[in-house]
């Protein structure tokens, strides 16, 4: 456990001390201002805006922080050959990918809540009046990123290329939003093997439905006991099935 | 984990490196048929040219591979058996580390990782520090370090818990002059601590000085292997009887 405790540390430091990483979270907080724009732009809607367009940014950005993170971390370490040393001590494979998954998971949400904290304080200029569905957005905004994280995990695993890794997981981020349109699709195909196949690729893509709040906080007394519940059940076994695959990938890898 | 084993026991070890591309598996051969001890308290020098196995086979000790056929034992313990792996340092070829941090902070997290307690971690770091020279230096990032001051980080993690074995991968290559008489009185002062040492090399006339056997591996067969004794009473010495057995063993391939 120690030993796992000190790889995500070690992630974690890493991640902060990342240019690269850096500049991700400076340009997330300047598309924060950004937001202000548009508020002007909207008249008697801007604080409505700057809140929408604000929490979007704030999902883009961790999704773009944790994809980018996963697959730099991962490959990276690989193609650097770093790995060699850490694999040589007597470290279960299993632990290096759990500890460097909650390293960048952590290093992401910290980002995520600086993001938070930029964006209530625009808002608090602008005469917002505290509302308790912020607070409750930005879990769910925390669990997209943790499964986007464990996607690209599996993916800078199972693909040798940064671009292919990169372009699998941003494929199956974007239909994990359109769960309903396939469910649907589904339901109007008359042919027995496309039903099939997109029931397939229903149940292998992650379901964001869960997890977009957006779609219910107009509902008193929302969110939901169940949303939370199914939504935060969800992402927790939809990451362990990435990670569990991403572990038995790399428990056979040759270096 | 006892005296009655050998240090390192190869056992018929095979290793086939297969490479598919478009369907097409192509292989090649890494080592074949390798049965090798090293004996505790030994200085063992693996020789051969380029593409002969002595990577391949560093590799299969340390557990970065997996054999094809055959097997490996340290202190009687099956690669990649995490127990051995605690006895094991190991020095790569061109070693890599994390670039944003420091060597100090580098040698912390390794010792974590190989389960240092923490009580004799900053003792330890210190002590290996000094041993390779680095003191002065350990608070840098490690992006900023010269090959020569990669190379002793490299042998500072390779001896930071103290491992009973200590394998290294051409130690000796692109060292200069000075480099090299620090090495052989670093392989020798470990031998005198009791530490067994295995290492591989091109450097004939270096492994001659530390080494008290010498395995020479052509085109992944060990044709010989030869003692102390043996090359020190042949007049053309370890140069001679390693000629002969490469030219012996067949014209050489591209590999």
């Amino acid at each position: 456990m120690k030993s796992l405790l000190s790889i995500a540390r070690y992630t974690f430091v890493q991640q902060f001390r990342n240019r690269l990483y850096l500049v991700v979270l400076f340009f997330g907080a300047l598309l924060m201002g950004v937001s202000l724009l548009f508020g002007a732009l909207a008249a008697e809607q801007e604080v409505r805006v700057i809140f929408d367009l604000g929490l979007l940014l704030t999902e883009l950005f961790g999704i773009v922080a944790v994809l980018f993170g996963a697959v730099t971390l991962v490959l990276e370490e690989m193609e650097s050959k770093t790995i060699y040393l850490l694999l040589t001590r007597p470290l279960p494979r299993g632990f290096y990918i759990v500890g460097r998954y909650l390293g960048l998971v952590v290093s992401v949400v910290i980002s995520l809540l600086l993001m938070g904290v930029i964006h209530v304080t625009l808002l608090g200029i602008k005469g917002w009046s505290f509302d308790p569905h912020y607070l409750a957005a930005l879990p769910f905004i925390y669990l997209k990123v943790c499964v986007v994280g464990a996607l690209a995990v599996f993916f800078s695993l199972f693909s040798s290329s940064a671009v292919a890794s990169v372009v699998f997981t941003l494929f199956f981020s974007l239909l994990g939003h359109f769960g309903s349109e396939l469910t649907f699709l589904a339901r109007k195909s008359e042919s027995v093997l496309s039903v099939l196949l997109v029931k397939t690729i229903i149940v292998i893509m992650p379901n964001f439905q869960f997890l977009n709040y957006r779609d219910v906080w107009h509902i008193p007394g929302s969110p939901p006991l169940s949303l939370w519940v199914w939504g935060g059940a969800y992402a927790v076994l939809y990451a362990a099935a990435c990670l569990s695959l991403s572990i038995a990938l790399f428990s056979r890898k040759e270096f | 984990m006892g005296d009655s084993h050998p240090a390192i026991l190869l056992n018929s070890l095979t290793k086939v490196y297969r490479r598919s591309h478009l369907g097409r598996v192509r292989t090649t051969l890494g080592v074949e048929q390798l049965s090798l001890t090293v004996e505790k308290g030994e200085v063992f020098g693996l020789l051969g040219l380029n593409g002969s196995g002595k990577t391949t086979t560093i590799k299969l000790i340390l557990g970065l591979l997996f054999p094809t056929e055959g097997t490996v034992d340290v202190w009687g313990l099956r690669m990649p058996h995490p127990a051995a792996k605690t006895k094991m340092g190991y020095l790569p070829e061109m070693p890599y580390f994390y670039r944003y941090l420091s060597a100090r902070e580098v040698l912390r997290f390794y010792g974590n990782v190989s389960g240092l307690p923490s009580e004799t971690m900053g003792p330890r770091i210190e002590s290996v520090l000094k041993t390779v020279r680095m003191t002065d230096h350990a608070h840098r990032p490690m992006r900023e370090y010269s090959k020569g001051m990669l190379q002793r980080i490299g042998l500072a993690q390779a001896m930071l818990h103290d491992p009973e074995i200590l394998i290294f991968d051409e130690p000796v290559t692109g060292l200069d002059p000075l480099g090299l008489k620090e090495m052989r009185e670093l392989i020798q002062s470990l031998n005198a601590q009791g530490k067994t040492v295995f290492f591989s090399s091109h450097s004939i006339s270096e492994v001659e000085k530390v080494c008290h056997r010498v395995g020479i591996l052509v085109k992944g067969r060990l044709q010989r292997v030869i003692s102390q004794s043996e090359w020190s009473q042949t007049a053309g010495g370890l140069e001679g009887l390693f000629v002969d057995v490469v030219t012996s063993a067949g014209p050489m391939e591209v590999r």
